[in-house]
């Protein structure tokens, strides 16, 4: 019955999508009806036979992505999920990467319905390895990186398990490195050659050494040339000599004789680019070598004022000086008060995660900060008591409140100005890099602080100090 | 923070406004009245004459405020109502969190930092509320309006009568010069004859069938003839249910002239009322031929018994812009609805509106094998409905050339939802709402292994 009613339509729909004159009787209205009423009846029977007796068809080829994976923490309370898209639609990965962070450090991760990783994890939290690697088609949840589970990393899984497994048994891993690291992409060769810096020893001379030679990525061979540096492997030396003819010694102070180490006064602008370019492939030890000093008397004696370069020295440090020289230099530039955060920021590579934080609050201490993002990239997100009780304290942050309070009490007034909008425009953002730092009862400060300036408690400005002192839970 | 009348004297932008907002002071008509911690802010939700309630703010420092309503005026009187209230009785506000769309106007109005200036009329509370009394209508003028209003009412039967006779007509010369035709100048052809039906009084048939075009070609090529069909089929019940308006089922009325409005609904002792928890799904916006939005809430009612969905349809002219939102998708909320009298109870209006207690899952689904049952239910009752939500069990999103589907134990229905981000896809759905069109799906909102996933969140 159901097919010949469907057959019988099947060939009105041909004729009607043909047009022309109908027959009423093959219609199967044979009550005297004339052609027009039988086509109009049937139209109507058309309209709901579909819709009440057919089912979709499932096509063939239907695929269902992989189920979501479990999250390794517990995701963003729903209240807080709005205010968390409000943030990341700032276009920002320094912004996602804090904000991201902020909330693993307080253990949390965000839905993967507001936001995934990038391909590109460096930089996010670990906890998003499942969905990063979800995203990629990979299913596998591998834990500990051995021979049999490396192909199955997504990069940025197999970097921490590669850094994990340099932390316990360093040989280990360059056995897996010398094994298998030479089938993958460069970017992700020179991740894992960053993670020799742990454990580093002479036992992974000769390896890095056969990097520098024969590694295909220039990138990946100037790392590992570092890293020997850092070992005190010295090789080549025209460059340095060539370097340290640019330089001069001589000594200073009339009681206490101290050496000073510079760059002739007298060079012209073809040898200063050039001695810039030889800081970029001279190591410390070198350089050390070609004036006949010792790493440490030339990290003591090499001039801190910013000019000539002192940045091109720095970061020939931090590439390639012993860990000791580094810091003789690094407590010159901090007691000479020319070390900055964006500095720090460099210096971290090279420092453990308290070391860092005891250097931004030296920093601090020293009223050296001029920008949160400079600190946000030194420390990262949430930085604890100490440090945010030194960060409100430092006159950086009352001045910000002198300013947007001055800006704010213009503009009530009717006198606002261009500068008085760009100030108050530049505080949002300020609050919300003040936000991701500080730990959840000085975010509650920083909100009373600025109630008194005049905000009202619920103005967007406040949000992201909110969203802070939310994710610490409910007030027990 | 207190508030005197002069100073909202001061505020109103002229005495009519102070007039319309006295009448809008009974507490029924204010489902929310909420005051922030510090005193400052106080905003309420007003139901006016739509669908939607309106969302009203104001900041009691400088009496700036914020009201979704069209009104022009500045403060509106739904701003100066809730400003009257508070006035009166600032302990009738109950302390809040301030809402989202509280902060998102303090955000914008902190940019531009704009507050009302006063007119120079002189404007007076106590004048507003006066009565003035209405002087009664004679005999003889009530019967020669009653009169007026049956012929004016005879006279749009006729119309409309005639009006589908020719839509009739219209729709058997498709058929004679083939539907091929008419789906290459489907607009144009619509266009024709909905302008036909506005001038017979069809309004609301003639912004059904202006619709078509949008709702035939936004399917796969495919299934454009058999959805065409399905179109023109139902006008033509419409057309037969109708005969000569003698007696016409009130929601077919409905859909051929427009909806009674809300005090004639609010008076009819048949239409049903249900008290219970319902949650926002989803709010979409239509803009139509004629100039209007016309706006649909979806709602899920939470509770065993009782409609399964509600539907608050509101139509404001689109030259006003962008309209705030009333709702924010994933909202409950506690409310007694009624709804427009029809074999299917769909559309509705809120009577009374109060904060959710707590935060309630969705109603089981029952395992029926064939899950567009209640569809095909809905269409024996009335015939002409296009679209209906459906609550869906247990199932997974999968894609076929780059469409689409939603796939249960069952049975799989095609979406006409674009765009969906890989994690929903990957997410296992509890349950979901789709939109069913007879043709494919709207998904709406889905309670996943995940939470809760809303199409417009």
């Amino acid at each position: 019955m159901l097919d010949e009613t469907l057959g019988r339509l099947e060939a009105a729909k041909l004729r009607w999508m043909m047009g022309g004159a109908a027959d009423a009787a093959e219609d199967g209205f044979a009550d005297g009806a004339d052609a027009t009423e039988t086509q109009l009846r049937l139209l109507a029977q058309a309209a709901l036979f579909r819709q009440t007796c057919l089912r979709p068809a499932a096509p063939g080829n239907l695929t269902s992505m992989p189920p979501l994976p479990a999250t390794p923490l517990p995701l963003l309370p729903e209240p807080l999920r709005p205010a968390f898209r409000q943030m990341m639609q700032q276009q920002d990965r320094s912004i996602w990467q804090a904000l991201t962070g902020l909330m693993a450090a307080r253990g949390v991760m965000a839905h993967p319905f507001d936001w995934l990783p990038p391909q590109d994890m460096s930089g996010y939290p670990d906890a998003y390895i499942p969905l990063a690697k979800w995203k990629a088609g990979l299913g596998h949840n591998s834990t500990a990186l051995t021979a049999d589970t490396w192909d199955d990393m997504y990069p940025a899984e197999r970097r921490k398990a590669f850094a994990d497994l340099r932390a316990s048994d360093p040989t280990a891993a360059r056995e897996l490195m010398q094994d298998h690291g030479g089938g993958l992409p460069a970017e992700d060769r020179l991740g894992l050659v960053d993670g020799f810096a742990i454990g580093l020893s002479m036992d992974d001379a000769e390896y890095l050494a056969a990097l520098t030679q024969n590694d295909r990525s220039s990138k990946v061979k100037s790392r590992a040339q570092s890293l020997l540096a850092r070992l005190g492997v010295v090789t080549g030396g025209d460059d340095a000599q060539e370097l340290a003819d640019f330089m001069e010694k001589s000594t200073t102070g009339l009681i206490r004789r101290r050496n000073v180490i510079k760059l002739r006064s007298k060079l012209n602008e073809a040898q200063k680019k050039r001695a810039n370019s030889l800081f970029e492939n001279v190591s410390f030890a070198q350089l050390a070598s070609a004036l006949a000093v010792t790493p440490d008397t030339l990290a003591a004696s090499y001039v801190t004022e910013p000019r000539p370069m002192m940045s091109p020295f720095l970061q020939m440090c931090i590439r390639t000086a012993p860990d000791d020289a580094l810091m003789i230099y690094w407590d010159r530039l901090r007691a000479d008060g020319v070390a900055q955060f964006a500095m720090l920021a460099d210096m971290a590579q090279r420092l453990s995660k308290d070391q860092v934080l005891a250097e931004a609050q030296a920093l601090l201490r020293a009223n050296i900060l001029t920008d949160l993002r400079d600190m946000l990239a030194v420390t990262g997100p949430d930085v604890g008591p100490t440090l945010s009780d030194a960060l409100l304290a430092a006159p950086f942050y009352a001045n910000k409140l002198k300013d947007v309070k001055a800006a704010l009490a213009k503009r009530a007034k009717g006198e606002g100005d261009y500068q008085g909008s760009h100030t108050i425009s530049q505080f949002e953002n300020f609050v919300t890099l003040l936000a991701f730092l500080i730990t959840a009862s000085h975010a509650t400060r920083v909100m009373a602080d600025l109630e008194a300036l005049g905000f009202h408690s619920a103005d967007p400005v406040l949000h992201p100090l909110k969203f802070n002192i939310a994710l610490q839970g409910p007030t027990p | 923070m207190s508030l005197t009348t002069s100073a909202i004297e001061n505020a109103a932008p002229d005495q009519a406004s102070l007039k319309a907002a006295s009448k809008l002071l009974s507490p029924n008509k204010w489902p929310e009245r909420l005051i922030s911690g510090d005193s400052r802010l106080i905003w309420g939700a007003c139901q006016g004459s739509g669908a939607n309630p309106y969302r009203v703010v104001v900041d009691l420092s400088d009496l700036g405020a914020k009201c979704s309503c069209p009104s022009r005026k500045f403060p509106c009187k739904h701003a100066l109502a809730l400003m009257l209230q508070y006035s009166s009785a600032p302990s009738d506000f109950g302390p809040g969190d301030v809402p989202d769309w509280v902060t998102e106007w303090l955000g914008r109005r902190r940019k531009t930092a704009s507050t009302p200036t006063a007119s120079g009329e002189k404007k007076s509370l106590a004048a507003a509320q006066a009565d003035t009394p209405e002087k009664p209508d004679d005999p003889k003028t009530i019967a020669r309006r009653e009169a007026a209003a049956a012929k004016r009412a005879a006279a749009t039967q006729k119309a409309i009568t005639d009006g589908l006779a020719e839509m009739e007509a219209w729709i058997a010369d498709q058929l004679r010069t083939g539907l091929t035709e008419l789906l290459s100048d489907l607009t144009g052809r619509c266009r024709r004859i909905a302008s036909r039906l506005v001038d017979a009084k069809a309004g609301s048939l003639a912004g059904r069938i202006d619709g078509i075009p949008a709702r035939v070609l936004a399917l796969p090529q495919k299934d454009r003839p058999d959805a065409l069909i399905a179109e023109l089929g139902k006008l033509v019940i419409i057309a037969r249910a109708w005969g000569n308006g003698d007696n016409p089922d009130p929601a077919l009325r409905r859909i051929i002239a427009g909806a009674e409005n809300r005090d004639v609904l609010l008076e009819d002792d048949t239409a049903l009322r249900h008290k219970g928890c319902w949650e926002v799904l989803a709010s979409r916006d239509e803009t139509r031929r004629d100039g209007l939005i016309a706006r649909s809430t979806w709602l899920l009612g939470l509770d065993p018994t009782g409609p399964r969905f509600a539907l608050l349809q509101d139509f404001f002219p689109a030259s006003l812009g962008k309209q705030g939102a009333a709702f924010t998708a994933g909202d409950q909320f506690q409310a007694e609805l009624v709804f427009y009298p029809a074999p299917v109870p769909l559309r509705a209006q809120i009577v009374e509106r109060t904060n959710a207690d707590e935060h309630r899952d969705w109603p089981a689904v029952s395992a029926d094998a064939d899950i567009l049952r209640s569809f095909s239910d809905a269409l024996g009752q009335e015939p002409w409905l296009t679209e209906l939500p459906v609550l869906l069990p247990a199932g997974r999103l999968a894609t076929a050339k780059e469409a689409h589907y939603w796939r249960g134990s069952e049975a799989v229905l095609p979406l006409t939802t674009t765009g969906l981000a890989d994690p929903v896809l990957g997410a296992e759905l509890h349950q979901s709402v789709v939109l069913w069109n007879g043709y494919a799906a709207d998904l709406l909102a889905a309670d996943t292994n995940m939470g809760r996933f809303h199409a417009d969140a």
